[in-house]
């Protein structure tokens, strides 16, 4: 705060004004009020003394008026004016007291409006950023259902379903006719119309099923360890018809864990199922896939090991940043689509979304990364790892 | 009759793209990724090469790259779910002539066809 200047107007008030320049405050003085009137446009004073019945004194509604300056009138004084007042030009002490009590009141003054106005600074700032934060999730909203409904579109329009019902019976005109104008469908034709109708009737009720999936309750059980093993062996055996498509082997290697598994049963079967499918689907024909498990701090984990498809220019294997977008609904890291897995228990890019959804809802963990495999000289190579991680039941 | 080359790793969508070409006078040749159909290229005379993008062992867009390196002059058409730009521009300037997004209307498909080959 800078020093306070104070205005002395009017005659008589030469001694109070030296006085209170040898306590630290800026002085002016006018002798009259034309004067005074002068000072105050041409510098900011705080206080302002004026002696009550000097010739000053008629000018002192328009000094309050020309400043925001402090009135102080000095002497004996009957006006009703609203001001803090002096009793004589010798009141030294007096009038420093209320000096320095009005500047105190005016520093406080200062630092309250400081404290409002950072207060309404910062406020302003949680607004903007409240608003850029709306503004952002409506943005990733907005491009989140794009691409969902881009992954359906993907997913309805590959291989055997909605794309190849309708372009199969959009072929149906061009086909030649007999004598009596009826069309000659090949057997081919009828049977693939019967395939294609199959498949998106198994999409369709993939879809509801995926709803009721995400909708449903895993809740957590105490799995006892020596069933770990026996539960994945049966998940296993679920989907063995998908490993029988590409001739794949698999392995499976399961330590008993270190007490019982907090999980939900349903949950876990379906994870195993879900992510043995996606291994099967997109690793090389007659691959191996291994099924390996170990203790974690606090937890077991399974692992669901695949070799790559060779994608030679398209996105092979999962790039580190996009590991979390696979969970998406609808979503693939590449659009290779294999008719032979059309009725797949979670077709379209759902399954995993599901998988999530169930481990996570009962205290586990899943994801799926590229790792280096260095465990054996023949699969020194780049390969997919799932791992759920469960928590144990202690 | 003209010979057309059709790859699409989908076997559902090859039986239609066979049928439709074969409805319209063609004698068509399949082949399920681009590594097979560059095999079955070589020699075989094909007077147009119809071929999806995403396929395993070896895509759409290195098929075309590998076929213009070969071929300045056989036209080209890619039938792919893909619709975005930045695909369709990669494969235009791997030397794709035509880009048709499934599912295909096949008497338009036929008549593309009979245009580039007329």
């Amino acid at each position: 705060m800078t020093t306070p200047v104070v205005l002395f107007a009017g005659p008589g008030l030469d001694a109070l004004a030296a006085s209170i320049r040898e306590n630290q405050y800026t002085v002016l003085t006018a002798e009259s009020g034309p004067q005074a009137l002068d000072l105050l446009g041409a510098v900011r004073v705080d206080f302002f003394f004026v002696a009550a019945g000097s010739s000053a004194a008629p000018y002192v509604s328009v000094l309050r008026k020309k400043s925001e300056a402090k009135l102080i009138l000095v002497g004996n004084d009957t006006s009703s004016v609203p001001c803090d007042r002096v009793s004589s030009a010798h009141a030294v002490e007096e009038a420093l007291a209320l000096l320095h009590r009005l500047t105190a009141d005016r520093a406080n003054k200062e630092l309250m409006e400081q404290a409002e106005g950072r207060k309404v600074d910062a406020e302003q700032r949680r607004l903007e950023w409240l608003t850029w934060k709306q503004q952002m999730a409506d943005r990733l909203h907005m491009q989140y259902s794009a691409a969902l409904v881009r992954n359906i579109r993907h997913s309805m329009t590959q291989g055997l379903g909605a794309g190849a019902l309708i372009t199969q019976v959009d072929i149906l005109p061009l086909l030649p006719r007999n004598p009596s104008g009826d069309y000659i469908v090949p057997e081919s034709s009828v049977t693939f119309l019967g395939e294609a109708a199959e498949a998106l009737r198994h999409w369709l009720s993939s879809m509801e099923m995926f709803v009721e999936a995400m909708e449903r309750m895993y809740p957590a059980e105490t799995i006892p360890e020596a069933d770990l093993s026996i539960l994945v062996s049966e998940a296993t055996q679920r989907v063995d018809h998908l490993r029988r498509i590409k001739r794949q082997t698999v392995r499976s290697a399961l330590p008993t864990p270190a007490g019982p598994i907090r999980m939900s049963r349903i949950g876990l079967s379906l994870a195993i199922r879900e992510l043995l499918t996606n291994a099967f689907k997109y690793s090389p024909d007659a691959s191996r896939v291994d099924i390996a498990g170990f203790s974690s701090q606090g937890g077991y984990s399974i692992c669901i090991l695949n070799d790559l498809v060779d994608l030679p220019a398209g996105i092979t294997g999962i790039p580190p940043e996009r590991e979390n977008e696979i969970f998406e609904p609808f979503r693939r890291l590449h659009n290779v689509y294999d008719d032979r897995f059309a009725m797949e228990e979670f077709p379209m890019g759902t399954g995993l979304t599901v998988v999530r959804q169930a481990i996570q809802q009962a205290g586990g963990s899943v994801s799926l990364f590229e790792i280096r495999d260095h465990t054996r000289e023949d699969t020194k190579k780049r390969r997919v790892m799932a791992e759920i991680l469960l928590p144990l039941d202690i | 009759m003209k010979k057309v080359l059709a790859v699409d790793d989908s076997q559902a969508m090859l039986k239609m793209v066979q049928q439709t070409l074969q409805i319209g006078g063609y004698e068509v040749l399949v082949a399920s990724d681009g590594k097979e159909a560059l095999e079955k290229f070589r020699g075989a005379g094909v007077e147009l090469l119809i071929t999806d993008i995403n396929m395993p062992v070896m895509d759409g867009i290195t098929l075309i790259k590998e076929i213009r390196a070969a071929d300045k002059e056989v036209p080209i058409l890619t039938l792919t779910t893909e619709s975005e730009e930045p695909m369709k521009q990669s494969g235009f300037a791997a030397g794709a002539n035509g880009w048709i997004v499934k599912p295909f209307r096949p008497a338009q498909f036929l008549d593309i066809v009979r245009q580039i080959l007329s």
